[in-house]
């Protein structure tokens, strides 16, 4: 019995660190999906970012069609990112607004996440119809041992 | 800092009640802790702190009852900790800390005293960092924590090893284990001023610590 304790106590230690939702810790990314009559875009591009590089890897294999989905990186210096959109002679603006968290937990060191801004505008947009859906990218408590999951995070859904 | 004014009252009352009594003649010995900080000198890349200077005075006082003693001890560290991940990054930590004790020995051999006790150990100390995200996209992020005038108090246990090196020095080798709480626990900390390395988890509220002391003593009464 008494060889048996150490096993189970790092057994237990294993398990209790894989059940902790860390999220991305790193560049945080918001999910956009296109809706319906969809644009044939030529470009895709970020205000204030010192490289467009993981954007245009995505941007570089759009194919038009009723619905695709990209994932933008937001900035973690400033509580608002721009996103321009080129189709053709088409140009659109998507502001993002929410509001950062930097923080300590355990079993993870520090961990960045985005929520919801405590006030004042979410979005601004100059597509059709614009939808912002915020959740945490850190998700809090224990996850199940098998299935565990992240948190969605910011989640954006257009129709342009 | 109610908690340390009460705790500097106690002791000294305690250890005036201890000087107006002068008819039997008791050792008192003064000590420094000789080993604490020489890991992290010589192994800096290897042990859990670098380079930290750790300075603890000690007072031992013989009490009226035969083998019990009343042991004091002061405290300061200064150093930094080992980076353990991205996210864990290392601390740079300073604190004081004070801690009294009720001991009891028991003769082994002429050389060789076997010791127990406990008492409370009070420690202020603050701590602070910097953490970086990667921002491939929009640059990196790079955070800051910083936290001042942390108190933590608990209670410490020991049992070790008197040696006699010559008439009026004593080696002495101790166990110790100590529990305690902090407040303000925001940030985990890797090492605390008094406590030692600590086991990440328990809300960062807890801290929990065993270790080696090796300490010196010279008689002075």
């Amino acid at each position: 019995m008494k060889s048996l304790l150490p096993v189970i106590l790092i057994l237990s230690g294993i398990s209790a660190q894989s059940c902790i939702d860390c999220g991305p810790q790193a560049e945080l990314t918001a999910r956009i999906d296109f809706y319906g009559d969809s644009l044939k875009f030529d470009s895709a591009y970020a205000l204030s970012a010192v490289s467009q590089e993981v954007i245009r890897r995505q941007t570089d294999n759009f194919t038009p069609g009723s619905y695709f989905s990209i994932s933008l990186p937001i900035s973690l210096v400033s509580d608002t990112t721009t996103y321009i959109f080129r189709s053709g002679e088409r140009i659109d603006t998507l502001s993002i607004y929410y509001r950062r968290i930097f923080r300590y937990k355990g079993g993870c060191g520090f961990i960045a996440d985005a929520l919801e801004p405590a006030r004042g505008n979410r979005f601004y947009s100059t597509f059709s119809t614009t939808e912002v859906y915020y959740d945490p990218y850190v998700l809090s408590g224990k996850q199940p041992w098998t299935n565990a999951e992240s948190g969605a995070g910011i989640s954006i859904r257009i129709e342009p | 800092m109610k908690r340390l004014v009460v705790f500097i009252i106690f002791t000294s009352t305690f250890l005036g009640a201890q000087a107006q009594d002068t008819l039997p003649r008791r050792a008192t010995y003064i000590g420094l802790d000789v080993i604490n900080s020489l890991p992290s000198i010589i192994f800096p890349k290897n042990y859990y702190i670098r380079n930290a200077a750790i300075i603890e005075p000690y007072y031992l006082l013989d009490l009226k009852k035969p083998g019990r003693r009343l042991y004091l001890g002061a405290g300061f560290a200064s150093g930094s900790t080992h980076q353990y991940a991205d996210f864990d990054p290392s601390q740079t930590f300073r604190g004081g800390y004070f801690r009294a004790a009720y001991e009891v020995r028991r003769l082994r051999s002429t050389r060789r005293i076997l010791y127990a006790g406990y008492g409370p150990i009070i420690s202020i100390a603050g701590y602070e960092g910097t953490y970086r995200f990667q921002g491939p996209t929009f640059g990196d992020y790079e955070g800051r924590f910083r936290e001042t005038n942390n108190v933590a108090v608990g209670v410490e246990g020991y049992f070790g090893f008197d040696f006699k090196l010559a008439d009026n020095w004593l080696l002495r080798l101790t166990f110790r284990n100590v529990i305690g709480r902090r407040t303000n626990a925001d940030t985990y900390v890797q090492y605390f001023p008094g406590f030692g390395y600590t086991p990440e988890g328990l809300n960062n509220q807890f801290l929990y610590s065993g270790g080696v002391s090796l300490q010196i003593h010279c008689k002075i009464r």
